[in-house]
């Protein structure tokens, strides 16, 4: 199984970051849904810290997921793709990568904000800079919402187009990114 | 008859400690001068940690009045009142949260009491307050050991002191129900406090 990618499939590493961010991403979503209804308990405040841990966890995998691209050759549409999907391609993986860095960063500076820094796994403190301003730590958890609804839509987008390419073009984009090493259709052939 | 006596024999007996006392015990040093808190210049800092995260909040009223000479610590005395409804975190949850009945319950209890007439020099600008808190109605004893730096201006002596101490919150009642489980929310609080009083030469 080859650990970098290839021009025509994403190798081991590519392929377990993006499944890693996909469960660290239900884990996010999951706890967010559920602990801001909660009344203030010990539960709310363990749920939050726990989604503080997860959410700077995706950060910290997007980093390294965007250093690994940097150095590996990202493998190319299949010829024959319109410019439009192409275009479109490009512009929902950059919003994409954008928002997953922007909105731990967003978390991070309100929780600071709201006098509740991030310490790390329980461990490493990281408080942000900017210290306490109950003002914009509300702004800025509107900010947080927002993309987490915008992310939510470009995940429904891009999980829409990956089984296009499935369903509807039988090509190999969903299945050069699957969990585990699919075999890949030869290019040309039809079944 | 004979209680006639013995009232005799114990007012005599008082009557001697009354003249002993003073002129041995601790009670006989002067008072030592009173200074005024500048409230601006002065806060009570506390910082709790829940799963490990600090937060830290001031109160924000206190009153005390401070009796203090480094030279004369026998007649030195301190007495601060905290206004329990005045701790402020910059969260509006947790402000609400210490004043409800689960933390502080500035309802039933709005004041805490600091009170201190016990003082220990510890060399140079080195001192030990052994002291009261009470908080929630429950008194707790503690050592504050404390720096205090006198300076003259402008006709008035300033003094700064700074002293910190950790407190256990769960002795004091703070935390009740869930609250109190101190795997969550831990027991220690750090007590941070900076004064800056003066008086007049």
């Amino acid at each position: 199984m080859p650990f970098r990618n290839t021009p025509d499939r994403f190798g081991f590493l590519a392929r377990l970051f993006h499944w890693l961010i996909f469960l660290l991403l239900i884990g996010s979503f999951t706890l967010a849904w559920t602990m801001h209804d909660l009344p203030l308990s010990l539960l709310k405040l363990q749920m939050y810290s726990w989604h503080k841990w997860v959410g700077a966890t995706v950060f910290l995998v997007v980093i390294l997921r965007l250093g690994w691209r940097l150095t590996n050759p990202v493998p190319a549409a299949p010829a024959g793709t319109p410019g439009w999907q192409r275009l479109a391609a490009g512009l929902s993986h950059f919003l994409l990568y954008a928002i997953l860095i922007v909105m731990p960063l967003t978390g991070w500076i309100m929780s600071s904000m709201k006098n509740l820094p991030l310490v790390y796994l329980g461990v490493i403190p990281i408080p942000s800079p900017f210290g306490k301003n109950e003002q914009w730590a509300e702004i800025l958890e509107e900010v947080h919402e927002t993309l987490g609804l915008l992310l939510l839509i470009l995940i429904g987008v891009h999980v829409l187009a990956a089984l296009y390419h499935h369903v509807i073009l039988r090509d190999n984009v969903l299945r050069r990114m699957l969990p585990w090493p699919a075999r890949l259709k030869s290019p040309g052939t039809e079944t | 008859m004979k209680r006639g006596y013995f009232r005799r024999c114990a007012m005599a007996g008082l009557g001697a400690l009354a003249i002993v006392i003073p002129a041995t015990g601790p009670a006989a040093a002067a008072d030592a001068p009173e200074w005024t808190v500048d409230p601006k210049a002065s806060f009570i800092k506390f910082t709790g940690r829940q799963m490990n995260v600090p937060s830290d909040g001031t109160f924000r009223k206190f009153t005390a009045r401070i009796r203090f000479d480094p030279a004369n610590l026998a007649g030195s005395s301190v007495d601060v009142t905290i206004d329990t409804a005045s701790a402020h975190t910059g969260n509006k949850d947790m402000d609400a949260t210490l004043e409800s009945e689960m933390f502080f319950e500035v309802k039933r209890h709005p004041t805490a009491r600091f009170t201190a007439a016990s003082f220990r020099a510890k060399g140079g600008n080195k001192f030990e307050a052994v002291a009261k808190l009470t908080i929630r109605g429950i008194s707790q004893d503690l050592v504050l050991p404390f720096t205090l730096d006198i300076a003259e201006q402008g006709g008035q002596f300033v003094a700064k002191v700074s002293g910190k101490v950790d407190v256990s919150r769960t002795k004091f009642g703070i935390g009740r129900g869930d609250w109190s489980n101190t795997g969550v929310i831990a027991d220690k609080v750090v007590i941070d406090i900076n004064v800056v009083a003066r008086r007049q030469k």
